[in-house]
């Protein structure tokens, strides 16, 4: 009993700790990599996985932001009608997504597209020992496999959510327009009105952070497969949970840090 | 100089790899205790042994992917272990490991598996690198493949395709993971005839893991026994088929009863 539970707290601790290291891995081998006169590591690799995570993300993010905001949109804007203040719902709809569901969401969204892919691949690369082969050969694998990767989301989170931004804007003036009468460029007016840099910037960051952090579970999950082809479903699933888990859990201490800053 | 001198001269200098004390544990479990294994420049030993006797974890302490738990493990007199990262990878950059599974990139087609390492560690051109390739290619008679996914390829053909890629950075030392498991008796003679003429021709020094007979006594120059996580015997072929110990004599024979029981 006393050891499945010390398994249980370990493996938590294990795994923060093995991505840290491999996060620190993955800037060693580059930075050697560059100190002998190469690219860290190739650009089209990086351009593959951009366009894979970017790219190919937007449809679905796109998609989900728009029905999450025409959602929000109505849910407000029937509670804010009863007191005559529905010119409110632009506002909310602005603030609400800019700085925390566009973000949250595209996070979600894209560890559960993303992460996934990248774990099931590096896991598949492990268990038939193609990663060792990589290795063995003087190529680092955390440069050479895991810095595209991590830095692909990293840099493609922000875009990704500012895409979101905009669908779930655009879902919430539609129903405005249709349902409370607010036209589009009265909409327009009343975000920018409610909108301050600071949500933008708190929006960002927040993406910056959530793209770090599923890139680095995605990818310590993968490498980290025991067990073949078993091992990478299990992995798959457990870095999918672990990664949507861990974002909402890091997205309300950037907000109780930011609301520790700003208020 | 004399074919003497020639001899005094290899015997001085430091084995290719050396293996000194070296213990390694896994999860409490020892596998490996008080290994000495010494492997000089264009020998091609063969190390024997039961599945499961840490054969395949002696080529991972080597290629520096496992550290030992007590011991040093030496290339070319230099500790592995004390090894920095780039020392470790430049080490890594004069080996090559042909991998059991051959361990071909799954999306890479068989020209760039070929021109990886050639791409990532060394700054030769595209035209040089398709070269390079296309040359290790048909020494092993895989000229019409470069563009073909591993998929597409059967067990045999992999394996040539594992041994070019072992052969593009023209390595000193080459490590087999059991190179003809799961390979027909013809095709494994075909493979083991490979060997031997490419590391003749490229003077590579070669370590080979294998449980298989008929092949072992093909390859080696010389043959070593791995027992309960040590060398228990390391001779010439003729001197292990000759062996009096009785592991060596129950392993050669094949039978039942003996020191070597299930797993152990």
């Amino acid at each position: 009993m006393k050891e499945a539970i010390m398994h249980k707290v370990a493996e938590p601790v294990r795994m923060i700790g093995g991505m840290v290291y491999l996060g620190l891995d993955m800037v060693r081998e580059g930075l050697d990599h560059t100190l002998r006169g190469f690219a860290p590591f190739r650009a089209s690799l990086l351009f593959w996985q951009t366009n894979r995570a970017g790219v190919g993300s937007v449809p679905l993010v796109s998609l989900i932001s728009f029905f999450m905001g025409m959602t929000m949109a109505l849910l407000t804007g029937y509670q804010l009608r009863k007191l005559g203040t529905q010119n409110l719902v632009p506002g909310l709809v602005g603030i609400g997504f800019t700085r925390e569901l566009g973000p949250l969401m595209t996070g979600i969204m894209v560890a559960a597209r993303i992460g996934a892919a990248y774990t099931a691949e590096l896991g598949t690369m492990t268990a038939s020992e193609e990663v060792e082969a990589i290795e063995a050969m003087g190529i680092g694998p955390a440069r050479f496999l895991v810095a595209p990767r991590v830095l692909a989301v990293f840099f493609l989170l922000p875009c990704l959510s500012v895409i979101a931004d905009l669908a779930a804007l655009l879902g919430g003036a539609l129903v405005c327009e249709r349902q409370f009468g607010i036209a589009y460029p009265y909409f327009v007016q009343l975000v920018l009105d409610n909108l301050i840099v600071r949500d933008i910037i708190a929006g960002v960051m927040k993406s910056f952070a959530f793209g770090l952090i599923i890139g680095l579970i995605s990818c310590y999950r993968g490498l980290t497969v025991k067990g073949g082809s078993a091992g990478v479903g299990a992995a798959t699933t457990s870095s999918v949970v672990a990664a949507i888990a861990v974002v909402i859990a890091a997205d309300t201490l950037i907000n109780i840090a930011l609301v520790a800053i700003y208020e | 100089m004399n074919e003497r001198e020639q001899r005094t001269d290899e015997e001085d200098e430091p084995p290719m790899v050396e293996m000194r004390g070296v213990c390694l544990d896994f999860e409490n479990k020892p596998v490996l205790r008080q290994l000495n294994l010494s492997v000089r420049r264009k020998q091609r030993m063969v190390i024997m042994g039961q599945s499961g006797a840490g054969k395949s974890t002696l080529l991972r302490l080597i290629l520096g992917i496992l550290r030992p738990t007590a011991g040093g493990v030496y290339f070319q007199g230099r500790n592995i272990e004390h090894a920095s990262r780039r020392q470790l990878n430049n080490a890594r950059a004069r080996m090559a490991m042909v991998f059991q599974s051959s361990a071909l990139i799954s999306s890479m087609t068989v020209h760039d598996n070929l021109a990886l390492p050639l791409q990532e560690l060394t700054h030769k051109r595209r035209a040089q690198i398709h070269r390079t390739v296309e040359e290790k290619l048909s020494m092993v008679g895989m000229e019409e493949t470069g563009a073909l996914m591993p998929e597409e390829l059967s067990g045999g053909m992999r394996k040539r395709v594992a041994i070019a890629r072992a052969l593009v950075m023209e390595p000193e030392l080459i490590l087999f993971d059991e190179p003809t498991t799961g390979l027909d008796p013809v095709l494994s003679a075909v493979i083991d005839e490979l060997i031997i003429d490419l590391t003749e021709k490229t003077h590579a020094t070669s370590i080979i893991v294998t449980h298989e007979l008929k092949s072992a006594f093909r390859v080696a120059t010389r043959i070593a026994m791995l027992f309960q996580g040590r060398i228990i015997e390391e001779s010439l072929p003729e001197g292990f088929r000759g062996s009096h110990n009785p592991v060596v004599e129950q392993f050669i024979e094949g039978r039942t009863e003996g020191p070597i029981h299930n797993g152990s």
